[in-house]
């Protein structure tokens, strides 16, 4: 199951809970990270040359975009933001073209970043490397107060940032942490049965022991959500929220 | 002090209202003469809930029935604020005015849209006048059926044959204890009794009921007494009605099906006559389930569900608003309220409602009797309460609009409060005691009555045992 996100179904996560009862995740991609999101693409919404974000931060959209290239093949965009030395902004990509049978169903895209060792971000589309960006000798730009979008690229930037896409969004997650890929593998075959509980109806939470639990920034299974909001399994309190004009305040 | 004085800069009716009653005095409030809560059960009354009650002089009540608001001692108060004194009663109010730049609730009280548009005609009033209230809350009796564990005799009937029987709890303050009831004359007087504060209230009703903003009946248990019924009959019957009443009632709503459904009855009659604008039911629940039943002796808690679910169904327009009394034992399953509070929200949610929610939570903390607060528990258990708080907060409106239907803002806050109150600094030593209370009460509650505490909370068995063990 998964929930449909379109220009009327955009969502965000605030980089702090409007009733403090969580965290701040602003600065949860500026070390090592694994994001990860499972989605699956309406190609036929796609305009040619066009970015789409399935996520993104906004101000610096660093995240995972989706366009159609003017072979009209459907391509899929890891992009991140540096600064160089005289602070002037850098767009690094990993740019990868979707053969067909990877448009029809969901599939999985993930970026997981070694901040620290080899100063890099690999790229996986359905846990396979499809590319790397390499930090060299850039600096990371700040997400500072910076919070992610869900379906756009930013809804409060210039109409240009935008970015709207249409997707059917299964699961998405962020960790502060590098994790392998036989981690991600079990975590996803694992979340509905071995490291949740139910606490009401479908909603399921991680067990407090769970190892990764204080990492996450947010994980949601998109099939599980309120009228305006996604579940956090991970339940550090930052949910994905329905946005419209005027609830952005934490 | 920057903060507070940004937001009374943001709040230009407050400082409106505060400039002009300051004109008259320092000391002047609306409320002395707007509100009014009766405790008709023993001839008692406030006109707010910050000053002790104090006794209404049946003399007075004889020759005008208007004095039980309208007492000698109550226009002594006014008559010292008309002449710009401070009343010492109302000292809650002077504290917060003396010592911070906040509003203290005088300012909130008489800005209420049953107070501030009274302002001209107070102020050039004689205080020997009398005034009919635009608020009025009254207990007609005691009778209850319930003896919730942090209630008493004085609101509960059933609490007054335990004290009989068993006398006080054993704890450090004598849980319970009428002693000081007798001294401060307010022993209820028995339901059955003839009551010369009920009789006085039925005298005065005609006049008071046409011009009243809000009643709110509250108890006891309000659907035992035949006034309560006396009160919906006149209201059902009245050929001129006054359609601007706000009517609420604090109900259990446990009372037999049979009174429930005499409830739904009057109260559709009175919705679908337009003989109201509003009613709101206001219960009672704290947490869910058995732990629910066990700190509310006489709730059965699938038919209490049963009944809001009942109301809520046959009258559209209703509001039930759940007053939880956050306590010790609330802990380990408010959330199963949170989420099914939320269901009700999702499944009665209507436009014909101003607040297109059906139903609120309204979260207090228990700040007395001492020994049934969540401060006497470990501080492990604050983890609780913060998962209550981001649950809530996951099923939180997006934003403050009447039309979304979801959590307000001050349903989630009053949740996260309860966390920050149990994290306060304590002293250790009153903490102590408050343990060793909590133990001479709950074991001797399960003597009494016949329950079984660590059975209900398993959770709290380790806790028990520790504070058994208290020797002060």
């Amino acid at each position: 199951m998964s929930l449909r996100v379109d220009k009327d179904n955009i969502y965000f996560v605030l980089p702090e809970s409007r009733y403090s009862v969580s965290n701040r995740i602003d600065k949860y991609m500026e070390e090592d990270f694994t994001l990860f999101i499972k989605t699956k693409i309406i190609p036929d919404k796609l305009e040619t040359e066009k970015e789409a974000f399935l996520i993104a931060r906004n101000g610096m959209h660093s995240g995972i975009s989706v366009y159609k290239d003017t072979f009209d093949s459907t391509c899929i965009a890891f992009t991140y933001w540096f600064k160089d030395k005289e602070n002037t902004p850098s767009i690094k990509q990993v740019n990868y073209r979707l053969d067909e049978t990877e448009v029809l169903e969901s599939n999985e895209y993930m970026m997981i970043c070694d901040n620290f060792t080899d100063r890099k971000i690999n790229c996986y589309v359905n846990r396979k490397l499809v590319g790397s960006i390499l930090f060299e000798d850039m600096e990371r730009q700040s997400y500072e107060n910076g919070f992610y979008w869900l379906g756009c690229g930013s809804m409060i930037g210039p109409e240009e940032h935008r970015c709207i896409g249409e997707f059917d969004i299964d699961v998405v997650f962020l960790l502060n942490k590098k994790i392998t890929m036989d981690e991600v593998i079990d975590l996803l075959d694992n979340y509905k049965t071995k490291y949740t509980h139910t606490v009401h109806k479908e909603l399921k939470k991680l067990n407090k022991d769970f190892y990764l639990k204080e990492n996450f920034a947010f994980f949601s299974d998109f099939s599980q959500h309120n009228r305006y909001k996604v579940w956090d399994i991970s339940f550090n309190g930052n949910n994905p929220q329905l946005y419209f004009e005027n609830n952005i305040y934490f | 002090m920057a903060e507070e004085q940004k937001k009374n800069i943001e709040n230009p009716i407050y400082l409106r209202v505060k400039d002009e009653l300051n004109e008259v005095g320092s000391g002047m409030c609306l409320a002395k003469w707007t509100q009014v809560t009766l405790q008709l059960q023993s001839g008692h009354n406030h006109s707010c809930h910050h000053p002790r009650t104090h006794k209404i002089s049946e003399t007075e009540i004889a020759r005008n029935p208007s004095a039980l608001h309208n007492t000698r001692y109550k226009k002594l108060r006014r008559k010292e604020m008309l002449q710009g004194s401070r009343p010492t009663e109302c000292d809650y109010c002077w504290n917060v005015e003396d010592n911070s730049d906040r509003f203290s609730d005088r300012i909130f009280k008489s800005g209420e849209s049953w107070s501030y548009p009274f302002m001209k005609e107070i102020v050039e009033s004689d205080w020997r006048e009398d005034y009919n209230p635009k608020y009025v809350e009254v207990a007609f009796s005691n009778a209850c059926n319930f003896k919730c564990s942090y209630c008493g005799p004085a609101y509960s009937s059933k609490w007054v044959e335990e004290i009989e029987e068993f006398g006080a709890y054993p704890t450090l303050d004598n849980f319970n204890s009428v002693d000081w009831m007798k001294l401060e004359d307010k022993m209820p007087i028995p339901y059955k009794d003839a009551n010369p504060y009920v009789d006085a209230f039925w005298k005065w009703w005609p006049e008071l009921y046409k011009d009243l903003h809000t009643f709110r009946i509250t108890g006891g248990e309000p659907l035992m007494s035949k006034d309560t019924w006396k009160v919906l009959d006149y209201i059902i019957d009245h050929p001129n009605p006054n359609t601007e009443l706000k009517l609420a009632f604090n109900s259990n709503l446990g009372v037999p099906d049979a009174l429930i459904d005499k409830f739904i009855e009057k109260l559709k009659r009175i919705e679908d006559g337009n003989k109201a604008k509003e009613i709101v039911i206001f219960t009672s629940c704290d947490t869910w389930g058995e732990q629910a039943e066990y700190i509310r002796t006489g709730l059965e808690f699938n038919r209490f569900w049963d009944n809001v679910n009942k109301i809520l169904t046959a009258c559209p327009r209703i509001i039930v608003t759940f007053m939880s009394t956050y306590n010790a034992l609330s802990v380990f399953n408010y959330e199963k309220l949170i989420h099914n509070i939320y269901e009700l929200k999702n499944t009665y949610a209507s436009t014909d409602r101003y607040w297109n929610s059906a139903t609120f939570l309204d979260s207090s903390y228990l700040r007395y009797p001492t020994h049934q607060t969540v401060q006497i528990l470990p501080f492990d258990f604050a983890n609780n309460i913060l998962d209550q708080a981001k649950l809530i907060t996951y099923y939180a409106a997006p934003s403050f609009d009447p039309k979304h239907i979801g959590y307000s803002d001050v349903e989630v806050q009053k949740v996260k409060r309860i966390y920050d109150w149990m994290l306060a600094p304590q002293d250790a030593q009153q903490q102590m005691k408050n343990r060793y209370s909590f133990y001479q009460y709950f074991s001797n509650h399960d003597i009494r009555r016949g329950t079984d505490f660590c059975k209900t909370f398993p959770e709290l068995e380790e806790f028990y045992n520790f504070c058994k063990t208290i020797k002060l």
